[in-house]
This record gives C-alpha cells, sequence and structure tokens, in this order.
C-alpha cells in the first residue's frame, strides 16, 4: 500500500510517471467480469480510502484518494471510455492534419463551473499558463512546458483554443486525461491564490461542500452538470458522496461490516480476499501499473547488462504472487500488458531460469549489490523473498529501508548513489508514456538507461499517428530493452473497489491510469 | 509577596522551557534528511529552475537563524505559518484536531480518575485480600495489554457484534453530542483500560503507606467511620505520585494517540504531527509542537499549584 504512495508522491502527473518499462494499450482496465448496472437517481454513500486527501489540484492529483475526488470535481478534456481516447470536457480535439504539433480543440457549448464562471477559451488558457509557472510547483511540469503557445481565434469568450507545441507528438490528446486536463475556475484561482486547493471549484458532477483534512470530504450533486446518460438521466446519480480515509486495513473491512461505510478503494490483495470471504462484492482491476526493481544503469555492478540479466533470470515471479499476493495477481515480463496492441510477444525481460542466473553470477566473478525500499510489510515480503532467490544463485544481497520523504529525494534528486531500488510505476494506454522512463537524461529517467538508438525510436513514435510505424517502433523498443532490462517489473498491480451490494450498485469501470480510481459521477446507490 | 514572586519566577522559567523546545524541533527537524520542495514536486525536483523557485517561494532559501526568528516572531503575533503542501494554516489545522484530541483527553483522564479513586481506595484498605489481588492482578494484566489488540477486541465485541458504536470515525459535537459521545466512546475505553491500572497501582501502593502512619491509627482510636478516614485522612497524602502522573498523562494525551488514531480514524493532533513531520512540513510540525509543549508546560504548572494546595508543609516553605 505504501509504495502507492511512493509513487503518486512524487509520479505527480500522470504521466510523468518516474519509471515506466512500457505503457500498456490494454482495452479494458478492469479484469472481472462487469455485472449489469441499473443506475437509479437519488441516494448518498460513504466512500472510505486507504489515505487522506494529498491535493485537490489539477495537474497534481495522482492517489487513488485524490483521483476519485477531482474526478468527480472536475472533468477532463479528454478521456478514455473502452479503452479509446476520445473527447469530453472538450468536444472537438484534432491535430492539424499531418501536422502533430499544432492541435485544435473546441470545447463543448453552455457549460459553468460550479460558481457560475462560464467555461471558456480563456479559462482553459489560463489554466495551462498556472500550470506552467514554476511557483505553481506542478509536478506536472514537464507534460505542460510541451505545450508553446495558445491562440484564442474566437477571443477568451469563444470556445476555440489553437495549441503549438514545441515539438510534434502524438501523445498531446493523452495528456489531456490526465489531471493536468482537468479545469478550474479561473474566478475560484484569482479569489483563492494560494488557498485555492482547499477550495477548489471545476465543472465536475460535484461540488465540494465540505473540507476536513485527515476527516472528510464531502461532495455535494451540481445541479446543474452538463451530462447525462444514454438514457438521459442528468449524472451524477448521487446526491451525495462523503469520502473518509481510514488507513488501517482491518478496520476499513470491519467499517463496511458495520455499516458505516458503504465502499472503500483498497490497494492491498488480501483485504480484498478477506472481504470477499465476508460476503462483500469486489470490482478488481489490474494493470494499471506494477511494482518494479530498478538498478542504476550508470554505476557498478547494474552498469553491466549481465549483471542486470542475472537478476531477472534470478526472480521466481509465480513464487512471490503466491507467498506475497495470495495468488490474486499476475505476473508481468513486459511493459505492455499481453492484450495490448502493442505487445511484441516475441520479446520481453528473461524469465526465470536459476541456471543461466548462476552462470551469470559466476562470469562475473559474484554479484553483490543493495536493495533500498520504504519499510512498508508489503515491500518487506516482496524483497525477502528476491533476497533468497538472489542468495540462491550466489548473490549477495543487503536490503537497505529508508523513510518516504528521503527515498523519493534520493531517488529524484538524482544524486545516483544506490544499486538497487524498488518502485511502483504506472502503465498508460497511451504507449509514448514509456519515454520519459528509459530517454537518456528525462527527468523521469531514474535508472540512468542510456541507449540512443532507443531514444530515437521513441521519438519517431510519438512523430507519427501511423499505428503500423509506431508498433513497429514500440516492438524494437521492447526487443532491446527486453535484452538490456533497464529494470524488472514484477507483477501487475490490483487495485479494488470493495462494497456492499444491497446498497451500492456495481461501479464504473476503472478509471486509466489512475490506480484504480472510477469517475464517482457514474456510481450509484440501491437504496437498499 | 513571596508567592507572587513565586509564580513570575516559574511562569519565566517555563517561558524559557518552551522557547527551548521549540528551538530543538526547529533544529531536529532541520537536521533530519529530506526536502520539502521533494514532497512538492517529485520528478520536477531535478529541474533546478523549478526548484529554487519554490524555495524561494516557500521562504527556504533564508539562512536557519533568519528562518528560526521569522517563526518565533510570525508565532508571537498568532501565525504559525501554513502547510508547504497543503496551504492550510497552522492554526486552522490545530483548530480542526485539537478538539477530538481534548475531547478524548479529558474524558480518558475524568473517566480513568472515577474508576481509580475508588477501586484502589477499596484495594488498599483491603490489602491482600481476595478482591485486592484480583484488582491489582487485572491491572496488571490492563498494563501489558497493548492498546491496540484491546482495541481490536473491543472494535469486534462491542461495533461488530453488539452493534452499539461504530467500528471508526469521529463525529464532532455540532453533529450532536449522542453521536458524538457513540464514536469516541471505545477510543476512550481503550485509554481508560491503560489509565486507570497505572493510577490504581500507584494510587494503592502510596494509600497502603499511608495507613500504617500513626495518624490513622490514631483516626481509629477515635472511633471515625472507615470511609472517613480513608477520604478525608487518606487521601489527600497519598495522591502526590498520582498527581504527578496524571500531569504528564496530559502531555501525552495532548499530542495524541497516533495508534489510536489511526486505528479508529481519528482526526486528531498526533496523526497531524507525524504527517507533517514526514512531508518535512516544517512550519506546521513546529507549530504543533509549540502549542503541545506550551499546554504541556501550563497543565504541570497547574499541578503544581495543586501539590501546594494539597500539602501545606509544601505551600510554607515556599516551593513545590
Amino acid at each position: 500500500m505504501g509504495l502507492v504512495m511512493v509513487a503518486a508522491a512524487c509520479g505527480g502527473g500522470d504521466n510523468a510517471s518516474p519509471t515506466t518499462t512500457g505503457g500498456t494499450d490494454d482495452t479494458t482496465t478492469t479484469t472481472s467480469d462487469e455485472p449489469a448496472r441499473t443506475p437509479v437517481k437519488g441516494g448518498e454513500l460513504v466512500f472510505a480510502t486507504e489515505s487522506d486527501v494529498s491535493s485537490l489540484d489539477v495537474g497534481v492529483a495522482a492517489q487513488p484518494a485524490d483521483k476519485l475526488i477531482t474526478l468527480g470535481i472536475y472533468d477532463p478534456l479528454t478521456t478514455y471510455e473502452d479503452g479509446k481516447l476520445v473527447p469530453f470536457l472538450a468536444e472537438t480535439l484534432e491535430s492539424d492534419g499531418d501536422d502533430l504539433a499544432t492541435w485544435n480543440m473546441t470545447l463543448r457549448p453552455d457549460i459553468t463551473f460550479h460558481d457560475g464562471t462560464p467555461l471558456n477559451a480563456e479559462a482553459v488558457e489560463k489554466h495551462f499558463l498556472r500550470l506552467q509557472d514554476p511557483v505553481t510547483a506542478c509536478p506536472c511540469l514537464d507534460e505542460v512546458k510541451i505545450i508553446e503557445s495558445m491562440e484564442l481565434p474566437d477571443g477568451p469568450e469563444g470556445l476555440s483554443v489553437v495549441f503549438t507545441l514545441n515539438t510534434p507528438t502524438v501523445a498531446f490528446a493523452n495528456t489531456l486525461a490526465g489531471s493536468s486536463g482537468y479545469i478550474e475556475s479561473p474566478t475560484a484561482v484569482a479569489e483563492f491564490g494560494d488557498d485555492y486547493k482547499n477550495n477548489p471549484v471545476g465543472t465536475g458532477p460535484f461540488m465540494l461542500t465540505e473540507y476536513v483534512p485527515g476527516d472528510r470530504v464531502v461532495l455535494e450533486a451540481y445541479p446543474d452538470y452538463w451530462k447525462t446518460d444514454e438514457n438521459d438521466i442528468q449524472l451524477p446519480y448521487l446526491d451525495k458522496l462523503t469520502v473518509k480515509p481510514i488507513a488501517d486495513s482491518g478496520q476499513r473491512v470491519a467499517a463496511l461490516e458495520a455499516g458505516d461505510i458503504d465502499i472503500f478503494q483498497t490497494a492491498d490483495s488480501g483485504t480484498i480476499k478477506t472481504a470477499e470471504g465476508k460476503g462483500f462484492t469486489a470490482q478488481k482491476i489490474s494493470g494499471s501499473s506494477s511494482t518494479i526493481l530498478m538498478m542504476n544503469n550508470a554505476k557498478p555492478p547494474f552498469d553491466d547488462v549481465k549483471a542486470r540479466q542475472a537478476v531477472a533470470y534470478a526472480i521466481n515471479k509465480d513464487i512471490i504472487n503466491e507467498r506475497a499476493y495470495s495468488g490474486v495477481r499476475e505476473p508481468s515480463y513486459s511493459g505492455f500488458a499481453t492484450d495490448s496492441a502493442y505487445y511484441n510477444p516475441d520479446a520481453g525481460t528473461p524469465q526465470y531460469d536459476p541456471d543461466k542466473a548462476a552462470a551469470l553470477v559466476e562470469e562475473l566473478g559474484g554479484l553483490k549489490f543493495s536493495i533500498v525500499c520504504i519499510p512498508t510489510p508489503e515491500a518487506d515480503q516482496v524483497l525477502q523473498l528476491v533476497k533468497q532467490m538472489g542468495e540462491a544463485v550466489g548473490m549477495e544481497i543487503t536490503l537497505e529501508t529508508q523513510e518516504q520523504g528521503d527515498f523519493v529525494e534520493r531517488i529524484f534528486g538524482k544524486v545516483g548513489d544506490w544499486t538497487g531500488a524498488c518502485f511502483r510505476s504506472a502503465h498508460f494506454i497511451e504507449p509514448d508514456a514509456i519515454r520519459a522512463g528509459l530517454t537518456t537524461d528525462d527527468a523521469g529517467n531514474v535508472v540512468f538507461y542510456t541507449n540512443p538508438e532507443v531514444d530515437q525510436l521513441l521519438d519517431e513514435a510519438r512523430q507519427t499517428a501511423d499505428f503500423d510505424t509506431r508498433k513497429a517502433a514500440y516492438d524494437e523498443v521492447q526487443v532491446i530493452t527486453g535484452e538490456e532490462v533497464p529494470l524488472i517489473t514484477t507483477l501487475y498491480d490490483l487495485f479494488g473497489n470493495v462494497y456492499n451490494a444491497d446498497k451500492v450498485g456495481p461501479p464504473p469501470p476503472g478509471e486509466a491510469n489512475s490506480l484504480g480510481a472510477i469517475k464517482p459521477g457514474f456510481l450509484y446507490a440501491t437504496g437498499g | 509577596m513571596g508567592i507572587l514572586k513565586n509564580v513570575v519566577t516559574r511562569l519565566l522559567k517555563l517561558s524559557a522551557v518552551v522557547l527551548i523546545v521549540s528551538f530543538l524541533t526547529f533544529s531536529l527537524t532541520k537536521l533530519l534528511p529530506g526536502d520539502p520542495v521533494v514532497v512538492l514536486l517529485g520528478p520536477q525536483y531535478s529541474n533546478v529552475e523549478v526548484r529554487e523557485a519554490v524555495q524561494k517561494d516557500l521562504g527556504l532559501d533564508k539562512s536557519l537563524p533568519v528562518q528560526y526568528l521569522t517563526f518565533l516572531g510570525n508565532a508571537a503575533t498568532g501565525d504559525l505559518g501554513r502547510s508547504y503542501s497543503s496551504k492550510f494554516e497552522t492554526t486552522d489545522l490545530l483548530a480542526q484536531k485539537l478538539p477530538a484530541s481534548i475531547e478524548l483527553m479529558l474524558l480518558a483522564q475524568f473517566f480513568s480518575l472515577i474508576i481509580s479513586v475508588p477501586v484502589a481506595m477499596y484495594s488498599a484498605y483491603r490489602a491482600n485480600s481476595r478482591a485486592d489481588k484480583a484488582i491489582t492482578t487485572t491491572a496488571f494484566g490492563l498494563i501489558s495489554l497493548p492498546g491496540y489488540a484491546f482495541a481490536v477486541f473491543l472494535v469486534y465485541l462491542f461495533a461488530l457484534q453488539l452493534k452499539w458504536f461504530p467500528a471508526v470515525g469521529y463525529s464532532p459535537l455540532s453533529d450532536g453530542i449522542l453521536d458524538n459521545l457513540k464514536s469516541i466512546a471505545l477510543p476512550v475505553a481503550v485509554l481508560v483500560a491503560g489509565l486507570s491500572a497505572v493510577y490504581i497501582r500507584l494510587l494503592r501502593s502510596d494509600l497502603i503507606a499511608t495507613l500504617q502512619e500513626d495518624f490513622v491509627l490514631m483516626a481509629r482510636a477515635k472511633g471515625l467511620p472507615t470511609w472517613h478516614i480513608l477520604l478525608r485522612h487518606a487521601l489527600r497524602p497519598s495522591s502526590f505520585s498520582l498527581l504527578t502522573v496524571f500531569g504528564i498523562q496530559f502531555g501525552t494525551l495532548i499530542s495524541g494517540s497516533v495508534i489510536l488514531e489511526q486505528f479508529f480514524a481519528i482526526p486528531g493532533v498526533g496523526s497531524l504531527a507525524i504527517e507533517s513531520i514526514l512531508r518535512r512540513d516544517y512550519l506546521v510540525a513546529q507549530g504543533v509542537v509549540l502549542v503541545i509543549a506550551t499546554a504541556f508546560v501550563l497543565v504541570n504548572f497547574a499541578v503544581d499549584i495543586l501539590y501546594s494546595i494539597l500539602d501545606p508543609r509544601v505551600r510554607r516553605s515556599g516551593n513545590a
């Protein structure tokens, strides 16, 4: 659970993920079979999250708790539906023909923010200017600084914005599906200034009516919300949603049993199993991130590809799955999910082969390194297993722990004084998202991997919308990274929304790239 | 005259204590590795331009003495700064979290006293009887029992089986007194179990010693009833250990019980303190410690005064 916080706390914007071995293009992010939904209007629910709100500002929200709430308060400009990127708050968003450096966007008409301010081109322009300002300290800065300039052909009160990017990229529309694409009210920003984070105002289905840090966030339906569902019912379905953090996993289940809450989100496989055992229903969401073992490619021993390969051969992911995750998760050998359009079945990091591992260790004359991680029980368990597996083939491994704040600084400060480290990486539907983690000298490349051929392939792949060209490039990247093993993905994370089916209807599918969060506008109560 | 001078001197000393505590907190948090700006920026931290802009905006580019003096100066006017990440004012955060911690503390202390004083008196009076042995063993057991283990048991019994109380959460007074008391009953019970066990043992041993004094024998010889001897004569001189620990416990309880708060999802001062340190939210951490230290110092000042009220010998000699 703590690992989520690490990645989220520093992985700020969804696309500025610290390290990714590859994006997934899975067309579904839910692995459970979806029960039928029969939404009804009305009702109130209490939703428990694992951690407290970290920030409700746009561009920052990354943790599941923050995403759940901000997806209620704001609307993203684009979003994924059934695995396809579609405009959401925007009505249309297209590149200028083949010119991937110019993008034309029109907004939906007649939309107002919760405070009555109209949604128009000026609001969007101000939004991006604010995110680009260093003082805003947005972790999404890398994503938004790609916007060189914006033009408003119909004036500030019109609905059109033309974006000129400083490099052509096909992934621009995808960026706007994440929290840097959530549009906030410029009036609220002007009024609250620094305090805006605690008084968020968006166009979304819910208004924030109460925020007590550490205790609760209360969202109430926004009566003038623009979206209706396919049966013309105006969203949101719920009148009121209360979000409370409950840190202790056992207590979360107890609270569900006692009726204090109606639904909770969790990253802990054990909790999901326990709750199901007690008769509650779990919506399982997999594939949006995975736990990874990073290796410092810039210094010994992992500057030698053989050392990295040896570690990959030594790890038995099925055992880790069984011992640490009750067998619920799935091992991963590629950054792409197996059902992704970009998945290359002929590539992939080495599979478990202890003999090869031992041979490599011998060839290297021994392999000694340390792995540093934050001190959570999950990390402890997994790393102990890795240590045993490594020692079985002749490696010498020391495990270190470091408290989260320092750990994050050590990794992101790019000091590079570590050999092995744990992390959690998010998988994105848009394959270009892997660029940050693999490109030489990129801020998100914290393993110091460098390969000019990979850099070139990734650049090529983002500058065209042609599927075949992109597929060929990403196939080749997978072949190369499969051999060079800059880091090792272990298992796909499994997130769950566990609920009492008497009170809560089946939740909507997990939001892309959001660690299991859902759009609360689509959540409904069954009135049970 | 002597008393006034006494009080003033004492207050000056206490202010010095608070100041020293605040300085130590400041130094310690700054010595901790880790930069609050990292927590804010994530991967953007490696971008020097952004990092420096944010550091300047937060006042972190000034020298340490300047930062500390700025903090003190602001604190004197009631401004304890803001959280770097959430931008909430420290005073607002404290105002939100103190009520729960204070309520927990007051109720726990109150009920502990109500339970422990009569039980200790009975136990001391009937020292070594079966009842006394049962009481001391139970007290011993409760002291050894970890709070969270007891908490799990209480939740299982009272929240899940009997459904008398909620398993988690804190209902503020503004939502109705009954809901408030129900939400706080189980955490208070956990605290009371630990506190009363300690108080009972302390008071009991002091009482047993007192009951062997000559003046008690004299009172008995005079024919005074037992309850009168216990309550009016024996209790006062036996209460010093209890009073000392009672005062100290206020400090412990004010700073909040982090484990209980996490377990019962109560928004209290303990969680605030821990989180602000983990996030390197220096200003919030310093503000919280300052408030806790001041409260603690004042409570113990009151305890000192109580000593002199309870024991005339202390009053006359002019010190406690």
